[in-house]
This record gives C-alpha cells, sequence and structure tokens, in this order.
C-alpha cells in the first residue's frame, strides 16, 4: 500500500468571477449529468431485479417460470404457434423462459390458456450490462467536475469561511470549557493511537494527528486566547491568538533558552563535496532542493551538518543579481539555532521578538555575507520552521531587503504579516500538527496561494501481464514518492512534494501565476551557491 | 395477431394471440407486458437522458483550461461522449430484445 495527496487551492490569482461563474455552472451540469446517469444506473438495476421477481411471481406458470419441461408435457398441453410447433413442448417453453421468443398460447384439451413471456436471462443480463455503463460513465462526470472544481478552486471561498466559523467555533468552545475540550482531545489522540496500535502493531502519532486534524487550529487558537487573555468577543474577530500566547511564553522560553544554549550566534560559510542545492527554475526543483538539502546531506557524505542554510545567486539577462535562500526546518540540535524553542520566539505576534530568534537571527547574518543588496530580488523558501523563518523575514525586514516571493511548506505562517508586495506560496497538509500551530488558516489573498493537501492510502498499482495499468484518473491525486508502507507523519517534505505536484498538475491559473512569478524572480543563470552554517554558544 | 395495449397494468392481454374465446388467460401474459413496458420506457428515458448530457458534454469539453489534468479531462469527457453514443444503441438493443415478444407468433390449435 502507498499513500497519495489530494491537492485543494486557496487565493492566488484566480480567475474572473465571470469566468469562475462559467466555470461552475460547467462543473454543476457535469456533476448534475453524473448524478442522472448513476441514478438512471440504478433504474436500469432495479428493472434487472423486477424482471427477475416478475418471472418468480407466477410460479404455476409453466412458461414463465422457465419449469415447464416437466409439467406442462405430463399435463398435455399443447403450446400454440411458432413456440407450439414440436411436439416436444417442455423444451420449447424452456426455450422460452430462458430465451429468445416470448408469447405463446398452450392450449389444453379442455380449452386455450394464453401465455405471455420475455427472454429474462438476456435482459437481466442487458439491464445489468446497462447499469454498469451508467455508473461508469456518471461515476466519470463527477470526477471531472470534482477536477474542474479543483483547478478552478471554485468552492474554495466558501470552505474558507466555513472553515474559519468552524474554527471560532472550536475556539470559542475550547475556551469556555477547556477541560473538556483537552479530555476530548486526549480521547481523539488516545484513539488514534490506539486504533494505528491494533493496525499496524505500535501506536503511530501520525495516527493521532490525522484523527485530531479538524480540530487542531480550533483547540490551539482557544488554549491560545487562554494563555494570551484574550476576550471571547475579540477572539471571535482576531486569528492570532497563538502568536499572541507565543509571545508571552517566549518572554520566559528565550531567556531559559539562553541558558541552555548560549545567546552568541556564530555563522560561518561552508563548503559542500555534493551539489546539494543545485540551479532551480521552479517551485518544485527548489522543493526538491530544499528536501536534499534537509534530508539527505548526511547520505550523500556532502560535509554539510544541521542547521546549514544555502543562498543562491541567479546572474540575470540584464547582468543584475536575484537570490534564492534555501531554509530547512528544525533540527533539534544542543547548539543549533534552528532548536525547538525558536519556533515559539519566530511565532510571536511581537516583531522584535521574532527577530531575536537564532534561526532568523542566522538567515539574516548569511544574508548579510552572502552579499544581498536591499534592491535585489530575493525568494525564500522553507520547510517548517525554515517557513516560519520566510515569513518572518519578509514580514520584519520588508524595509531591508526585497523578499519578492516566499515558499513555505509545513509552516505555520497565517498570522505573520508579511506584505503584500511579497508573493507567497504556502503548502500544508491537513492532518499536520504543526501548520496548524498557528490556529488559523492562511489568508485568502492575491498574493497569498496556499495548496492544502489530504493524504489517503492509495489503491495497489495494478499490474496486467507485467504491464503497469495507469491509473484512471492519475489527477485526481499525486503519489507519495518513498512513501512508508504504514501510516507517517506527514510533515516529511515529500508529502509537501506530492501536494504541490497534484496542485500543479490541475493546471491552475492561480498556481500556474504563482510559479511564473517565482519563477521570474529567480530568472537567470545560477553564479554561485553558499553553504552558511550557525552555531549557538555561550 | 395484434397488440392491443402496452400499459401493461391491464388485465388484459397484451397481445391477441389465440381468443380466449373459451379458455383461460395466465397472469404471465400481464406480467410479461409490465416488464416489456418497462424496458421500454427505461429505453426511451436513455435516449432522453443521453441527448441531454451530450450538450452538457459538449460545453464542458470547450471551456478554456490547459494544463496535465485539463487534457485528461477533454479526454474523458470525449470518451464519455463516444461511451453515451454506444450506450445509447445498447439500450434501444435492449428494448428490441423485449419487443421480440410482440411479433406475432402464427396460430396453432391442438
Amino acid at each position: 500500500m502507498g499513500w497519495q495527496v489530494t491537492s485543494y487551492i486557496y487565493g492566488g490569482h484566480q480567475s474572473a468571477p465571470a469566468t469562475q461563474e462559467d466555470y461552475r455552472r460547467v462543473a454543476t451540469s457535469l456533476d448534475d449529468a453524473g448524478g442522472k446517469l448513476v441514478a438512471h444506473g440504478i433504474a436500469w438495476r432495479q428493472a434487472a431485479m423486477d424482471l427477475a421477481r416478475d418471472r418468480a411471481s407466477v410460479p404455476l406458470c409453466p412458461v414463465i417460470s422457465g419449469e415447464s419441461a416437466v409439467p406442462v408435457a405430463s399435463r398435455s398441453v399443447a403450446v400454440t404457434g411458432c413456440v407450439a410447433s414440436s411436439p416436444t413442448t417442455g423444451a420449447m417453453a424452456s426455450s422460452l423462459s430462458s430465451g429468445s421468443i416470448g408469447t405463446a398460447s398452450a392450449m389444453g384439451t379442455a380449452g386455450t390458456t394464453t401465455h405471455g413471456t420475455l427472454p429474462y436471462e438476456r435482459l437481466i443480463a442487458l439491464c445489468n450490462e446497462n447499469a454498469r455503463n451508467c455508473d461508469a460513465d456518471g461515476m466519470q462526470l463527477r470526477k471531472m467536475a470534482d477536477l474542474l472544481v479543483r483547478a478552478h478552486s471554485l468552492y474554495s471561498e466558501a470552505e474558507w469561511k466555513a472553515r474559519r466559523a468552524f474554527n471560532e467555533t472550536g475556539q470559542t468552545v475550547t475556551k469556555a470549557f477547556p477541560g473538556w475540550t483537552s479530555l476530548g482531545m486526549l480521547g481523539l489522540i488516545l484513539g488514534g493511537l490506539g486504533a494505528s496500535w491494533i493496525n499496524e502493531g505500535k501506536p503511530k502519532p501520525s495516527a493521532a494527528s490525522w484523527v485530531t486534524a479538524p480540530f487542531q487550529e480550533g483547540y490551539l487558537s482557544g488554549i491560545g486566547s487562554l494563555i494570551s487573555g484574550t476576550s471571547f468577543a475579540k477572539g471571535l474577530f482576531s486569528t492570532d491568538e497563538v502568536n499572541q500566547s507565543a509571545g508571552k511564553i517566549s518572554k520566559y522560553s528565550a531567556p531559559l533558552k539562553n541558558v541552555a544554549q548560549g545567546n552568541t550566534l556564530t555563522v560561518r560559510r561552508v563548503r559542500s563535496t555534493v551539489d546539494m542545492v543545485g540551479p532551480s527554475t521552479s517551485v518544485a526543483e527548489s522543493l526538491e532542493n530544499l528536501r536534499r538539502l534537509g534530508e539527505d546531506k548526511y547520505k550523500l557524505g556532502s560535509g554539510l551538518q544541521y542547521a546549514t542554510i544555502a543562498v543562491q545567486r541567479y546572474k540575470r539577462e540584464d547582468g543584475t543579481n536575484a537570490w534564492l535562500v534555501t531554509i530547512p526546518g528544525t533540527d533539534g540540535h544542543a547548539d543549533s539555532p534552528f532548536g525547538w524553542e525558536q519556533n515559539i520566539e519566530l511565532m510571536s505576534d511581537d516583531p522584535e521578538q521574532r527577530k531575536q530568534a537564532d534561526s532568523s537571527r542566522m538567515v539574516v547574518e548569511a544574508m548579510r555575507k552572502a552579499g544581498i543588496r536591499s534592491d535585489e530580488p530575493v525568494a525564500l523558501i522553507g520547510h517548517s520552521q525554515g517557513g516560519i523563518v520566510a515569513a518572518q523575514i519578509a514580514a520584519d525586514r520588508a524595509d531591508e531587503y526585497n523578499i519578492s516571493h516566499v515558499v513555505t511548506a509545513g509552516s505555520p505562517v497565517a498570522n505573520h504579516p508579511i506584505p503584500e508586495k511579497t508573493w507567497v506560496t504556502s503548502i500544508e497538509m491537513n492532518d499536520e500538527l504543526v501548520a496548524a500551530l498557528d490556529g488559523a488558516q492562511n489568508p485568502q489573498t492575491e498574493n497569498w496561494l496556499t495548496v492544502r493537501a489530504t493524504v489517503e492510502p492509495s489503491a495497489p498499482q495494478v499490474v496486467e501481464d507485467g504491464v503497469i495499468i495507469p491509473r484512471s484518473n492519475p489527477y485526481a491525486a499525486a503519489q507519495v514518492p518513498t512513501a512508508s508502507e504504514g501510516q507517517e507523519l506527514s510533515h516529511w517534505l515529500k508529502y509537501h512534494q506530492a501536494a504541490y505536484q497534484n496542485a500543479s498538475d490541475l493546471g491552475s491559473p492561480a498556481v500556474e501565476k504563482h510559479e511564473r512569478h517565482f519563477a521570474g524572480v529567480i530568472d537567470g543563470k545560477l553564479r554561485e551557491t553558499l553553504y552558511y552554517e550557525g552555531r549557538m554558544s555561550y | 395477431m395484434t397488440i392491443t395495449s402496452l400499459s401493461g397494468n391491464s388485465t388484459q392481454p397484451l397481445f391477441n394471440t389465440t381468443a380466449p374465446t373459451f379458455g383461460t388467460t395466465c397472469p404471465c401474459l400481464t406480467v410479461a407486458a409490465n416488464g416489456r413496458q418497462r424496458i421500454t420506457a427505461l429505453a426511451a428515458n436513455s435516449a432522453s437522458i443521453h441527448g441531454s448530457i451530450h450538450e452538457t458534454l459538449a460545453t464542458a469539453h470547450g471551456i478554456d483550461w490547459n494544463g496535465k489534468a485539463a487534457n485528461h479531462y477533454r479526454d474523458r469527457i470525449a470518451t464519455v461522449r463516444n461511451s453515451l453514443s454506444a450506450h445509447d444503441d445498447e439500450a434501444r438493443s435492449t428494448a428490441q430484445v423485449a419487443q421480440v415478444s410482440q411479433v406475432a407468433l402464427p396460430q396453432g390449435g391442438a
């Protein structure tokens, strides 16, 4: 068994409202047509059942019941018409019931009995075949309607509003009954762990995350509002309760971190023996580079260590520079600026606190060392904490750098005040707790595109005579390459990569426009890739 | 031999294969007529549904949408369109099979 993801697109530059309305009309018509066919298939299937019932409804009739061979003959009934042309009435009656011709007059010696029948076996088979055809075509049309809806985000605004309302309700309930809601969440977590224990032989956090996914943002937002002291009324109209509480918590956690890790940040340039972050022309390629830098640097013997980022300089045709900064996520090493605590600081609602996060300081220092000038366009791409750093720099360093595009994968950045001049492409998994830690959905604006994806087990690949049979709708979902057999946390970048792949395949105008913008920022020849490593000390 | 009713809910024989002057009518005659009527109606309904869906598919095929999924979408729409035409024929055939029983049978006797 493998895993696959289905992506839904929110925000970005969608088609004009009139065009959207046209798409909606077509999608609705297709869905209705599919529904009609499925219903018609049910009618055919019902007809098949009715025919079978009809046939059994006259059990004493020797013609329709198909059991007439012996009784008809033994009662010396002569069957008239073409059916009766042979004296072997039993055989003919049998042929009637299973076969081709359907009306007969059986004339007994004492009078005439008029019979009627149909080629039931054949009709039932035909009805069932018609039903299958209707089902297949109807389902196809519904799938195509779904594809159209997803590609053009036709109901994304309504979904966004519904989810916002759901989250705000969850927040209010959590704030009013924190004990009960926490117990409920604990129950769901234990249920998820127990279910995975039964199914896969060991309790899996991924199952707990999956089962609590719909409630994560509302619950976290409610806990955030409790810590930050946000009133019920205010909480309904704001979305940054988690960030407010992170601000409060980091007042204590940052000094503690300084005691544990020190507060002196050293950033130095390091070299890789392997081309870990190669040239890129797209978000997909940059995501793969990000994954390699985060996950493969040891495996490939690059010589790079944890807390290493890449800064790439692209030379454009007009001779100017453009930059791409690749930022992996939390590594949790004792002297790493990408530790766990730094996440809290980065999530603060206070820009000064955010700026003091070691990971942010490290990236900014690396950008300075690389020689990025304030007028040169920069694209930042980050996973998890790397994505929060990217969003934070775009939000808080807008005067120092020309951050043109930010790509975040699995990062809770909904409340970071990123200016409109910066385009944001966010990729999040529905059951990914990390991306839900902001307790809110990303803004649905033209400059902010969010790809949200659901994870589900995929059907095994069908192989016939050594040939792989293609999936009937390859764009309904994207396969996650090298996914483990069992359920795993979808926070791994390969899930975000698959999500972006699925979103790109849809031919969404919004995704294409963001993609073109990202490619435009780094449109040039890669001149150098610089790697920087950060360490904390006293 | 004439067809007197296709309603299927009549107690009268559907076709006058043999005049039941001095005989009886088996309930199977009504049952078969009902079945025949059901199939005929369904087949007619198929043609009507498929006709309306053909119009939807023509509109759906022509929308402005590009990319891999869009190509797949158009392929599928075209496939369904062809498939519906084939199924029209199949529905008609089904009705014809049901109608075979309406063919007049030569009168015989004991």
